[in-house]
């Protein structure tokens, strides 16, 4: 610590230009708080100047010209897109381009940004174990994206993310079109169709889809789920079967109602929109009704269910619980492009995350039980994400590939 | 507060977290920093993201680097000069391009100043010269110190005390305290 008696003789002007005093008033810390109050008990004859001095130090403020967070927000995004660009080329590490359309319904969706490249760690498991000796280790995961698999009835497979846009295969009269933005539809040519073959779309971890029917109907496929539907629709039902999760907006015709199977599970519509939750991992099966009406029915068991309501069901031979007043925006929240919790605990969003970010997430020691409320993009980094838990006193770490939550 | 010198540290590693704490304190304090220089936020936007990207670029020598903070302002001063000479230069505004002028308009005199005072110093602030405005800004607002202000003005420290005292001296000159005022605010102050 400085002497005081460098400061016996100090002149007003002297104060006003010495560093120590104004880190008092700049940038004040109880070390230099003790050490002027001390320096003025002892020194009455300098309170004056001392006190004239400060007041001048402090009268000059500024004006200050912040940007937005989410002005921020996105300049952060684009320099990670920037970065990562340079990298790719650098280390030659393939790296798709994908043009994420986020799916345009909910008006809570404000701003839309398209993510240029993204470093698809897990795809790619087997060039980064080449290049493992070079690469530095894995300190973020990069969001999932539109990625699936379709599978004709012949068989055949078609990875969606590098097919072409446009037409895909025809399959008696129904052509299957890559949309540009990740997005496939089915398109008949006419209504006679004797050759109905059943396709399916998969969504691995990590990605996540759209879909137009034959009939016009549209589903949104999340992560880690499947869709088996006819290429076009004939009889007197329309029949889908899905895995994970979906939402459906179903094209009106009543003389042909809609059928979701989900394992035992049925849920029948005439139009209408919907959601249907069927992880394995959450124990539950939930279909949530937007709008119309849907019958869901296991069994001998039915229910009707109105928009705004939940229909559970937990094992095969449980009644069927109906919820009422279901937060229907965090329900769809993923296919809107992002994740959102009401009153939501850590390990319901680890799911989510582990899902989308295609990671294994190790919880470690008791976690606190901090319930979680707000929302943020999914098209964001993991850590991204993580860093808004750790506000809520929860620690997130990489460790060996594996996300570790500890407390 | 600005991040503390072992999150830049996380940088060096290629830590993406510890680069988003940076860049989210950063990138607005340049922001706010250019303004005082220029209005055209995309020549300041632009600097800042460029300077951004340099750190991200040369995390490897940040471990080398004194003071890292101060010293990508000094990036940042320099990429933001060039982009408004140069931008000057295109409209032809000029043949003799100076250095920007550091604005008067974002001081603010404490509102609880007697209105009187208020004038006197925003007078003796527009007397000054843009470096000592400067200076200033760097100093009080920023709260970086002289050394650090002379790396940034790439001037030398001397320069830099010469700089500042004789801003200060001119803001005390102006500053008179009617004594029965005086004795006001000095009682609220100790």
């Amino acid at each position: 610590m400085v002497k005081f008696t460098k400061y016996q003789d100090y002149s007003e002007s002297d104060f006003l230009n010495d560093e120590l005093f104004q880190n008092w008033i700049f940038k004040p810390n109880e070390e230099i708080n003790a050490f002027w109050a001390q320096f003025i008990l002892d020194n009455p004859s300098k309170s004056d100047y001392i006190s004239r001095a400060k007041l001048l130090l402090s009268s000059i403020e500024f004006k200050e010209d912040f940007l937005s967070e989410e002005k921020v927000r996105d300049y952060l995004k684009s320099t990670f897109a920037s970065i990562d660009n340079t990298e790719r080329q650098n280390k030659k590490i393939i790296i798709r381009s994908l043009n994420i359309r986020w799916w345009a319904v909910a008006a809570s969706v404000l701003l839309i940004l398209s993510v240029g490249y993204l470093f698809l760690v897990k795809q790619n498991k087997q060039q980064i174990a080449k290049i493992a000796t070079q690469e530095k280790p894995i300190h973020d995961i990069a969001p999932g994206g539109n990625r699936a698999t379709l599978t004709l009835g012949n068989g055949n497979t078609i990875n969606l993310d590098s097919a072409q846009n446009g037409s895909l295969a025809i399959q008696g009269n129904t052509q299957v079109v890559k949309l540009n933005d990740g997005q496939l539809a089915y398109q008949n040519e006419n209504n006679s169709s004797a050759t109905v073959q059943y396709n399916t779309i998969t969504t691995p971890r990590g990605g996540q889809y759209q879909l137009t029917l034959a009939d016009g109907s549209q589903v949104w496929l999340n992560a880690a789920s499947s869709i088996t539907f006819p290429t076009s629709f004939v009889g007197d039902t329309r029949e889908v079967k899905i895995t994970g999760e979906a939402y459906f907006e179903v094209a009106h015709n009543a003389n042909m109602p809609f059928h979701v199977k989900v394992g035992n599970i049925t849920v029948q519509v005439l139009g209408t929109h919907f959601n249907i939750n069927a992880y394995e991992d959450e124990g539950v099966i939930k279909t949530t009704l937007l709008e119309g009406s849907v019958k869901v029915s296991e069994g001998k068991e039915n229910v009707m269910i109105e928009p705004g309501e939940q229909a559970q069901i937990k094992n095969p031979s449980d009644k069927i619980i109906v919820k009422k007043d279901v937060d229907m925006e965090e329900v769809v929240a993923w296919k809107n492009g992002l994740f959102q919790f009401d009153n939501t605990n850590i390990q319901d969003i680890m799911r989510k995350i582990s899902r989308w970010y295609d990671v294994e997430v190790v919880f470690e020691g008791d976690i606190p039980n901090t319930r979680f409320n707000g929302k943020i993009y999914r098209n964001v980094n993991a850590s991204m994400v993580f860093k808004i838990l750790e506000e809520g006193g929860i620690h997130i770490i990489f460790k060996e590939g594996k996300v570790i939550v500890t407390n | 507060m600005a991040p503390p010198n072992h999150v830049w540290l996380r940088i060096c590693d290629g830590d993406r977290i510890a680069y988003e704490e940076i860049f989210n304190y950063y990138f607005n304090r340049y922001c706010n920093y250019g303004k005082k220089f220029t209005d055209d936020s995309n020549l300041i936007e632009d600097a800042a993201q460029e300077v951004m990207l340099t750190i991200w670029n040369k995390r490897e020598s940040i471990s080398s680097i004194n003071r890292v903070g101060a010293y990508f302002y000094t990036s940042f001063r320099h990429n933001l000069f060039d982009k408004i000479k140069q931008s000057q230069k295109l409209v032809g505004e000029s043949h003799f391009l100076e250095d920007p002028q550091f604005s008067i308009d974002h001081f603010m005199i404490k509102n609880e100043l007697d209105n009187e005072i208020r004038i006197q110093l925003k007078i003796a602030i527009a007397n000054l010269t843009d470096r000592q405005r400067e200076a200033i800004f760097l100093r009080f607002y920023e709260e970086l110190s002289y050394e650090e202000v002379s790396g940034i003005m790439n001037i030398s420290i001397k320069a830099t005390y010469k700089i500042m005292a004789r801003a200060l001296a001119m803001l005390k000159e102006n500053f008179n305290l009617p004594p029965k005022l005086l004795l006001l605010l000095l009682c609220r102050h100790l």
